[in-house]
């Protein structure tokens, strides 16, 4: 058992921050405070530092292009990533690459040729349609989108809602229920062209993220061929819950980045700035605003780490699923208190748009509730507990 | 689009424009709209002091400099999503961006499911 990172960690942790304190945080002082892209030139110009560094595509598997990196590095670096102000949900701006659809590297090896590769090239945009209007929590019952077979293909007729990126996508994968009859087993997943006839982007769903926004779409009798079922028939839940599984290890570390840097801003103010003729660091009740924050990082660091290292050990996304709902639930209410505290240290300037805590605090309100709001990670962890053969022990 | 009515641009009205956050639009004196723009965290005076610039000796926006003449507004926190939105939407009626964000530059990278040229403002496949 060895709690340090590894000379290799080290080596990649340390160009990521660099990489972000040189590069990102100084060209994001000249944009808006809640822009979510660099311009073209400097997203170029960005993109080509990142590849010459070997970290584009940060998690893309080394058989695919990627860095290859394991789970506790990738949850290592996107600590780092997100120590910006649009880093929680545009962590450096993209100029790393797009995580893309993990899902379709499951894929036939024509889907794979068509879709995938364009998209870890940055040729195409994929998006990920599985909320809808009736739920999102719990797609095995609330998804009413449906695909009825039509000689050898599906037509699908059904609307998605919360979707980030349907608008500039050129596909998107698409879960609809195939057999009524068979719950989570009658959920298949579909590769969506936008251009299909049928498909439509209905409207623009504008949300806390302000700059970000998402949209929902309809799909009405768009006709989809054989080959864009991705995986097998009724398997379509199960494809996705592996990669959701594992997507909320790095969402659980970017959120943690981010209460990191929010603690370092409040500490440095907290040491500067005087209120009746003392610094604010030498007031307890500021001191213990900061130790709990501090409590809650280091907290939130070693759960999501052991999340990680579970993933890295294990075959399935079942395997961790325990520790991954954990480190999500408390990793994304702890930033949020963190953030809330270090507002409340910086007074009225923590609220203004001079600050990344405001556009902070808005996104991680909104991080308690995406991959899995905060209850649903509560229900994974109770189902385990009460699975029979509780050792809450290491070893 | 924005759904209110137009208001005439008067120097001394400038005060009753909120300088708050939000997107607005420039239009010419037979109500066509010039520019879709918005005030952001950095603009400094908010609306109040985005659409004034329309109006201005200083105006460095060749399409609005003499042709502005009305303007309408909404008060939004998401401003940049709204912008994006009112963009597009321009685009779907009108098959080409405003004419005033085409001169000035003031296009977003990528926009919607349309891929704009700054150049022309029209959709390039």
């Amino acid at each position: 058992m060895d709690l340090q990172p590894n000379e290799q960690q080290r080596m990649i942790v340390q160009t990521v921050r660099r990489f972000i304190r040189e590069e990102i945080i100084p060209l994001e002082r000249e944009l808006d405070p809640d822009a979510f892209e660099l311009p073209p030139e400097h997203e170029e110009r960005l993109t080509r530092k990142v590849r010459e560094m070997g970290l584009y595509g940060l998690d893309v598997p080394a058989e695919f292009g990627g860095p290859g990196l394991d789970t506790v590095t990738l949850a290592l670096v996107f600590e780092e990533l997100s120590q910006h102000r649009a880093g929680l949900y545009a962590p450096a701006y993209g100029v790393f690459g797009t995580v893309g659809l993990a899902q379709l590297y499951r894929g036939t090896e024509e889907q794979r040729q068509k879709y995938l590769y364009p998209m870890l090239r940055g040729e195409k945009r994929g998006f990920f349609a599985l909320t809808e209007p009736s739920g999102g929590s719990d797609p095995a019952r609330a998804i009413q989108t449906r695909a009825v077979r039509d000689g050898d293909d599906w037509v699908i007729t059904g609307s998605k809602i919360f979707i980030s990126g349907a608008d500039r996508a050129d596909f998107g994968l698409v879960y609809a229920r195939t057999d009524p009859t068979r719950g989570r087993q009658g959920i298949t997943c579909f590769i969506v062209e936008t251009n299909m006839p049928g498909f439509a982007i209905r409207r623009i769903v504008h949300t806390l993220r302000s700059a970000e926004y998402a949209t929902e779409i309809t799909l009405d009798g768009v006709r989809v061929p054989p080959e864009n079922v991705l995986g097998e028939e009724g398997q379509g839940l199960d494809i996705a819950n592996e990669v959701l599984t594992r997507n909320r290890i790095t969402y659980s570390a970017a959120s943690l980045g981010v209460a990191v840097a929010a603690q370092r801003m409040a500490i440095d103010y907290a040491q500067k700035r005087e209120t009746f003729g003392a610094p604010l660091s030498t007031r307890q009740a500021i001191q213990w605003m900061l130790i709990d924050n501090e409590i809650e990082i280091r907290s939130a660091r070693w759960l999501i780490l052991q999340a990680a290292d579970k993933a890295d050990r294990s075959a399935s996304a079942r395997d961790y699923r325990f520790e991954t709902a954990i480190a999500k639930a408390f990793a994304t209410e702890a930033a949020f208190r963190v953030v809330d505290r270090a507002i409340q240290i910086h007074g009225g300037y923590g609220v203004s748009k001079d600050l990344p805590l405001e556009r902070w605090f808005r996104e991680l309100r909104i991080r308690r509730i995406g991959e899995g709001p905060t209850e649903v990670q509560r229900l994974i962890i109770a189902r385990q507990l009460f699975s029979g053969g509780y050792n809450g022990s290491l070893v | 689009m924005l759904r209110k009515p137009w208001q005439p641009f008067e120097p001394a009205g400038l005060k009753a424009i909120p300088a708050t956050l939000g997107v607005y639009e420039i239009g010419d004196a037979g109500g066509r709209t010039l520019y879709i723009g918005y005030a952001g965290g950095r603009s400094l005076f908010g609306l109040r002091g985005e659409i004034a610039r329309h109006f201005g000796p200083d105006n460095p926006n060749p399409v609005t400099r003499g042709q502005a003449a009305c303007f309408r507004y909404e008060v939004t926190l998401s401003y940049l999503s709204r912008w994006y939105e009112l963009l597009t939407l321009y685009y779907e009626a009108n098959y080409r961006l405003p004419e005033g964000n085409v001169a000035a530059g003031d296009i977003p990278p990528r926009l919607g499911r349309f891929h704009i040229s700054p150049a022309t403002g029209r959709w390039q496949p």
